[in-house]
């Protein structure tokens, strides 16, 4: 008896508090203001890219299957289950019934081949980084729920892919306002519908009324909690914690470090940090233009560098939560394919002088090193300022004069891609490994790839075509641990620190989780305390 | 924010009277304040051409050990997010503001000299085509002008103070001009002509004479314009790069610190604003002394 | 009546300048525009090809000023390279926007502007002028993107009496206002003070003060009049400087508007944007510019073109 007692007191004494906290549990209603840190530029999946319209995007248009962040395996979302051939080229969805986009037209497999013959149809310009650009073949119309999508080649992020960027939109609600007008009068078939987009302002979205096909992962069904959400606009990093601050925005994304620092510990917010699995904050090195052709001087820049002491100064307070960390390879620690062993360049200054001094470059009068009547100079371009600064820094201690450019990204890549810098960086979160083949395979050299390094490889090449066509899990593990440790080798990149999600919500929100990208929200989940 | 010049003629230049008397009345008019901003403006000066005067430390030169500190006896402005100290930065960076603000100057002044005396000298067609083109370009209102010329040029300080330069030319020619023709009137003029003077001699001789005083005040008021306009497009991120101490650029960075560290952002930005109300209240004392008839405001 | 019709035609003429300066934009660039244009999008040769047809930049020069030209005369800007929007869709919203704000600054750059330079000028010499003085001056003197962001510190932030950015209501453009306000206040003020010095000095000023007016009346009926001709048109003047003043303002705020869009257009090579959007600006500059002429000739009967 005297145990029952005992077992009461505890109910009481741990459970009480609780219940009373239960029952205040998930809240339906309330309007939910997020901010951005940029302008979407049309909200359209089959068309844009761009990160501000995808976080906006995603709650309006559903994709076929999801990632896990969990576990990383891949759960069922519009389609229910699906199969690959045993060569790699076909993939075969079955799609879930009852789906209706937003306009009241159903989800069929008609819908599938319309979204992904429109996201590669030259004419309209896609600018889907992650699509299987070059990859996709065709889409066949197996019966009104089935559907087969032919790969010219085997690509075995497609899975990857269609959790992410195929997102499907309303064929009608296309044929309704035409392609180019479609991302400012989205349809999609998500959680949340486009109510109004006032131009770098605001984009209004409310919840769909008789939402019943969210993924399992969700672990729940039903409309969203949320009756609106807000994306507010605010380009200005000061302004946009100014407007967490003044409660005007309950989540705000990209905060700065001294602002995470004094925010974070405030009893008003709490931080949000994602991990982002992918390509860290990597520099491509051109290594077709002088200095950066020389490997010597890629290794001395790699062995140069003090990536604690930078990662430490510029970013000091996001790595309490295990944010923005030394990287030392060209994936991040937190990415399926991670390889430690290419982890071959600690600093060691002295290493990279001997290396130099041995290449032929010596120390000139002014400091910097030359060979002949060349000057080491780097010419590094990025679009923020802080890591460009102190590898400055770094490098003009052993004799490397670093020329930084600070422009928007657009100019960067451009510089870049006519060989006027030497260095620009490429931040890529993606949950595949096969990121790095966007970086430095030889197809993606020139017209508007995005092989930065300028490097054609046939070795690599090698690895990253079977990495891309190799089904079994372990093997593929080892074709891009080879690959990581043959490309650090060679220094093709330079990567920096991580580069993660770190962003500030008000206590007032509930239950607001991110992708297995670590950048991307899903608000289906998401409530407000009252 | 913008130099604009009322459109239409020029007043006609007033009869001067003596030079000294002026000067003793503006002197009286604003004694105090003319003569802190006089005295404040000559330090900066002396602060760009030596910056060691100011500077204790390399302006570049980063220390993780003190990064973010308040301002202390050592760094009495603080030092930045890399530990540079602050104080040296402002003085490196008054060289760099003020230096490239010179830049500009020049190629407005210069330009619009040529362009003003000769259009108001020759007359007829070819001021009109002139007069007509400037319309154009004065109908793009200050920093759009720059910023046009900089998206064509690319960004960077150098081209920054170019399309600066530029910007600001259409305005300082139509000033020219009008001092121009209030002059081609003056009957020794009419007599060099009619004696066999060439019209680069006349224009030389005696028209760049008598405009000099125009010129030189639109230089000085054009000059706070300038690096006004210049920390304006390093703010937008089109101006100066790192490790290159500058004054736009530093406020630019700074403005993530404000409401954390204070002194990064506050302590340059009263300096800049000291040193453009000095440019101003110096300007207009230039002015009221030379020619109290122009007015760009 | 023939200096307005000139007058008219040379606002004309400037226009069609204008037109013809922002139809030759896209050329002056260096670089192929279409390559510029798709940014990061992998395209074909066939495709960029596509592109420079559908922006007629395949045709020869003068056929494309005069495409150029009749379009824009038609209202049609063109669509956004970005956001395949049109571009008079986005300016149905910047330009309000803008407007607003350029009004609000105005307002409070004569409602503030015009009384310190009044009291400036009648106590000369007295705390009162210092004050108004040092208004004016600092207002012309610090740059407004440093004004803005401390604004937003104490008055959002601290003390939370304003929102921080964005628009829709009368509170959010305060902020702004004041920032972007300020300029124009001094010079205004300071325009003010010294034309009415000047006019007090005038001997009908002396006449009506020996005839015993008293000094309300001397100050707001003879100098005051007389003294706002310099003023109305400094004022307009100022109107059109404000709209690029607007464009440091915006971004700081984060406000919809010209400026902001025409910063972004630069930043994101969206040339059919600059376009546009220089279009727009020039155009009101110009008409602000006509409009102060003829107010000035309508104040100023001397006036006559010449």
């Amino acid at each position: 008896m005297w145990r029952a007692w005992i077992v009461l007191m505890l109910v009481a004494v741990l459970g009480l508090p609780q219940l009373a906290l239960s029952a205040a549990g998930p809240q339906r209603g309330g309007t939910l203001v997020y901010s951005l840190d940029g302008s979407p530029d049309r909200l359209d999946p089959n068309l844009s890219g761009l990160r501000p319209a995808q976080i906006v995007f995603f709650q309006i248009f559903d994709p076929l299957v999801v990632r896990d962040p969990k576990d990383a395996s891949i759960k069922p979302w519009l389609a229910t289950s699906w199969t690959v051939s045993a060569d790699g080229k076909v993939y075969t969805f079955h799609l879930r019934p009852g789906v209706m986009f937003q306009d009241g037209t159903p989800f069929d497999a008609a819908a599938v081949k319309f979204n992904l013959d429109r996201t590669h149809n030259p004419a309209l310009g896609t600018r889907c980084g992650g699509c299987a650009v070059g990859f996709y073949e065709s889409t066949e119309v197996v019966d009104r729920l089935t559907v087969r999508i032919h790969l010219k080649s085997p690509w075995a992020p497609f899975l990857d892919a269609a959790s992410l960027f195929y997102r499907m939109v309303s064929p009608a609600g296309v044929a309704k306002v035409g392609d180019q007008n479609f991302g400012q009068h989205p349809v999609g078939s998500g959680p949340f519908r486009f109510v109004e987009w006032v131009p770098n302002d605001r984009v209004v979205l409310e919840r769909t009324p008789g939402y019943a096909w969210a993924s399992p992962l969700f672990g729940r069904q039903g409309p969203a909690l949320l009756d609106r959400v807000v994306f507010r606009i605010i380009p200005e990093p000061s302004t946009r914690v100014g407007a967490l601050q003044a409660g005007e925005v309950q989540v705000t994304t990209a905060v700065s470090p001294q602002d995470f620092q004094r925010l974070a510990h405030d009893p008003k917010f709490r931080p949000i940090v994602g991990l982002a699995p992918g390509a860290p904050y990597s520099w491509a090195i051109n290594v077709t233009k002088a200095p950066t052709d020389d490997l010597a001087v890629r290794q001395a820049m790699e062995y140069g560098i003090n990536r604690d002491l930078i990662a430490r100064v510029a970013y000091g307070p996001f790595q309490t939560y295990g944010a923005y960390r030394p990287a030392y390879t060209l994936l991040s620690p937190v990415t399926w394919g991670y390889d430690k062993q290419s982890e071959i360049y600690r600093y060691d200054p002295a290493k990279a002088r001997a290396l130099l001094d041995a290449a032929g470059w010596k120390t000139g009068p002014d400091g910097t090193r030359r060979k002949g009547d060349q000057r080491l100079v780097v010419v590094f371009n990025a679009w923020e300022h802080g890591i460009p600064e102190l590898v400055q820094a770094e490098l003009r201690s052993i004799g490397i004069d670093v020329h930084v450019g600070i422009y928007d990204a657009l100019t960067v890549n451009e510089n870049q891609r006519k060989g006027e810098s030497n260095m620009s960086p490429l931040p890529g979160a993606r949950t595949d490994p096969d990121i790095l083949s966007a970086w430095l395979h030889s197809r993606n050299v020139g017209s508007g790839g995005f092989n930065f390094s300028f490097v054609k490889d046939p070795a690599l090449d090698k690895l990253f075509d079977a990495g891309a066509t190799e089904v079994d899990p372990a093997r593929r593990k080892q074709i891009y641990a080879q690959a990581e440790q043959y490309a650090m080798d060679k220094a093709y990149m330079l990567p920096i620190t991580t580069r993660d999600n770190v962003s500030l919500e008000s206590v007032k929100v509930e239950d607001l989780r991110f992708d297995a990208t670590g950048f991307f929200p899903w608000l289906y989940d998401t409530w407000l305390q009252p | 924010m913008t130099a604009a010049v009322r459109d239409g003629s020029m007043p006609e230049t007033p009869g001067r009277a003596p030079w000294r008397t002026m000067f003793r009345h503006a002197r009286r008019r604003a004694a105090v304040p003319s003569a802190a901003a006089f005295a404040f403006l000559a330090f900066v000066a002396l602060v760009a051409l030596a910056p060691r005067v100011a500077a204790r430390y390399d302006p570049v030169e980063m220390n993780p050990a003190v990064v973010l500190t308040g301002p202390t006896a050592v760094h009495p402005f603080g030092t930045d997010e890399f530990g540079r100290d602050i104080l040296s930065r402002v003085a490196y960076g008054a060289r760099t503001s003020l230096g490239y603000a010179v830049l500009a100057t020049a190629i407005s002044v210069s330009l619009g000299t040529v362009v003003g005396v000769t259009s108001g000298f020759y007359a007829g067609t070819f001021d009109a085509v002139v007069m007509r083109a400037i319309d154009v370009l004065m109908a793009f209102p200050g920093i759009l002008l720059a910023l046009i010329v900089v998206t064509l040029l690319g960004p960077g300080l150098t081209n920054a103070m170019i399309a600066i330069g530029v910007g600001q030319t259409p305005a300082f020619s139509r000033v020219v001009r009008g001092a121009t023709l209030s002059i081609k009137g003056n009957q020794y003029i009419e007599a060099a002509h009619s004696m066999g003077a060439s019209g680069a001699r006349v224009m030389r001789r005696h028209i760049l004479p008598n405009v000099q005083h125009v010129v030189f005040v639109l230089a000085t008021l054009g000059y706070g314009t300038a690096i006004l306009i210049g920390a304006s497009l390093s703010f937008l991120g089109l101006g100066a790069q790192p490790p290159v101490p500058e004054w736009g650029s530093m406020l630019e960075t700074a403005r993530g610190y404000l409401q954390t560290n204070w002194w990064v952002g506050v302590l340059p930005g009263v300096v800049l604003g000291a040193t453009l109300l000095s440019i101003n209240i110096v300007g207009d004392q230039v002015r009221d002394m030379l020619d109290p008839s122009l007015r760009i405001d | 009546m023939t200096y307005v019709v000139h007058r008219i035609a040379h606002s004309a003429l400037v226009v069609a300048g204008v037109l013809v300066l922002v139809s030759l934009l896209i050329h002056l660039v260096p670089g192929d525009p279409a390559q510029l244009m798709v940014g990061d999008a992998p395209v074909s040769a066939a495709q960029l090809q596509q592109i420079r047809k559908s922006l007629g930049l395949d045709r020869p020069l003068p056929a494309q000023l005069a495409g150029d030209a009749v379009r824009f005369a038609r209202g049609d800007l063109g669509r956004s390279l970005r956001s395949g929007r049109p571009i008079s869709d986005t300016l149905r919203f910047a330009l309000p926007s803008t407007l607003s704000l350029a009004v609000a600054a105005m307002a409070f750059a004569v409602l503030v502007g015009v009384p310190a330079g009044i009291l400036a000028s009648v106590y000369r010499g007295r705390w009162v002028d210092t004050a108004a003085t040092a208004f004016a001056v600092v207002g012309i003197s610090l740059p407004s993107f440093w004004t803005g962001i401390l604004f937003i510190v104490l008055f959002a932030v601290q003390l939370g009496w304003f929102p921080t950015s964005g628009q829709g209501s009368l509170r959010a453009l305060v902020l702004p206002a004041l920032t972007l306000g300020w300029y124009p206040a001094g010079a205004l003020a300071r325009v003010l003070r010294s034309s009415m010095l000047e006019v007090m000095r005038r001997e009908y000023v002396g006449v009506a003060r020996a005839k015993g007016v008293r000094e309300r009346a001397v100050v707001l009926h003879h100098a005051l009049r007389n003294a706002l001709l310099p003023t109305v048109t400094l004022g307009t003047i100022q109107f059109g400087a404000l709209l690029s003043g607007a464009i440091v303002t915006e971004t700081v705020f984060a406000r919809d508007g010209l400026g902001r869009l025409v910063v972004e257009g630069i930043l994101q090579k969206d040339f059919p944007v600059v376009q546009g959007v220089v279009l727009v600006i020039a155009v009101i500059y110009t008409l602000m510019n006509l409009s102060t002429d003829l107010m000035y000739a309508w104040l100023d009967p001397r006036i006559r073109y010449g």
